[in-house]
């Protein structure tokens, strides 16, 4: 049975609840208000766009021909610890689009964006590497793609 | 912190008044920073923690709607940024390459005031057993509150503050 309430508090309750200890300093009054008003005036934050899905299939398709050798199933699986991870949002990519991006997807570009997504932060395209076309090495459309 | 009521004060803080600053302070800062204080068993610590949970706390408010327990919502606010607090310093340690200090510094909290024989008992218990003690003596909480803020059930909050009695008493009886 717990004792969550207990009625009669023992000697060694009673002088830990009597002990003295010192007091949250004014200046630290001061410092925390401030802090907050600081805080209080920024902007409400903008709510972040959901980045296109083929950043992702791309990311998740490129660490799969990375780390598996082709694998769809492991792509997808990349993609989904990525939307865990908050990375994709409302993104839902499908083993149908992964497969027709991985023809899209030279091995370089697979292992630079392989390499950036492990690097944690943005996913953008290696420097080094020369996209075929404007965004991430991906096409628009159809017309940039000729 | 059952209650169902929102806190009025919340409302405040999401419509960007800046007297419900100085209210926030003056209602949750004296238990905040008792609490951290035990928790941390060091002054400057507990203050910067303190700080910490504050200025989260204006900086959440846009998401902070469903919240109906401001206490609770601070105290599990305080206990991340305690363990931000202790991460930080065992990494201080260890570029120190003095890895074997203790997580709470006795020397830090004794003040001649202080009861320093039982302050020292303090700091030398286990993080979750001293966490357990400055939520049920500091922060007055029940043990269903503790586990709520601790994410532990109310049979563990309990047997930890069990625990932490019977080695504060035998830390004293020394």
């Amino acid at each position: 049975m717990i004792e969550d309430e207990p009625t009669e508090l023992t000697a060694l309750e009673r002088r830990l609840a009597k002990r003295k200890q010192p007091e949250a300093s004014t200046a630290l009054r001061q410092r925390v208000i401030e802090a907050m008003r600081c805080e209080l005036s920024a902007p409400q934050p903008t709510k972040r766009q959901p980045r296109p899905w083929w950043e992702f299939a791309a990311t998740a398709a490129a660490a799969a021909l990375v780390l598996s050798n082709l694998s769809i199933s492991a792509a997808q699986s990349t993609n989904y610890r990525l939307q865990r991870r908050g990375e994709t949002q409302s993104v839902d990519v499908t083993a149908k689009q992964i497969r027709q991006l991985l023809p899209e997807l030279s091995q370089d570009q697979a292992l630079g964006h392989a390499m950036m997504w492990q690097g944690g932060s943005r996913l953008v395209p290696a420097p080094w590497l020369k996209p075929r076309t404007p965004a991430l090495g991906w096409p628009d459309t159809q017309e940039d793609r000729r | 912190m059952t209650s169902p009521q929102k806190d009025p004060l919340l409302h405040d803080l999401t419509t960007g008044q800046q007297q419900v600053l100085s209210e926030l302070y003056d209602r949750y800062a004296t238990l905040l920073f008792k609490v951290a204080r035990v928790i941390l068993g060091d002054h400057a610590e507990a203050e910067d923690a303190g700080q910490d949970v504050f200025v989260s706390l204006v900086r959440s408010r846009w998401s902070l709607a469903d919240i109906k327990n401001m206490q609770a919502y601070l105290f599990r606010s305080l206990r991340r940024a305690a363990g931000r607090c202790v991460k930080r310093r065992v990494k201080q340690r260890a570029a120190m390459a003095n890895a074997a200090a203790q997580v709470a510094r006795p020397s830090d909290i004794a003040t001649p005031d202080c009861d320093e024989r039982l302050e020292r008992a303090l700091a030398a218990l286990p993080l979750a057993q001293r966490q357990v003690i400055a939520l049920k003596i500091d922060g007055s909480l029940s043990f269903a509150q503790i586990g709520q803020v601790l994410n532990v059930s109310i049979n563990t909050a309990a047997s930890r503050y069990r625990y932490a009695l019977r080695k504060l008493r035998a830390a004293l009886e020394d």
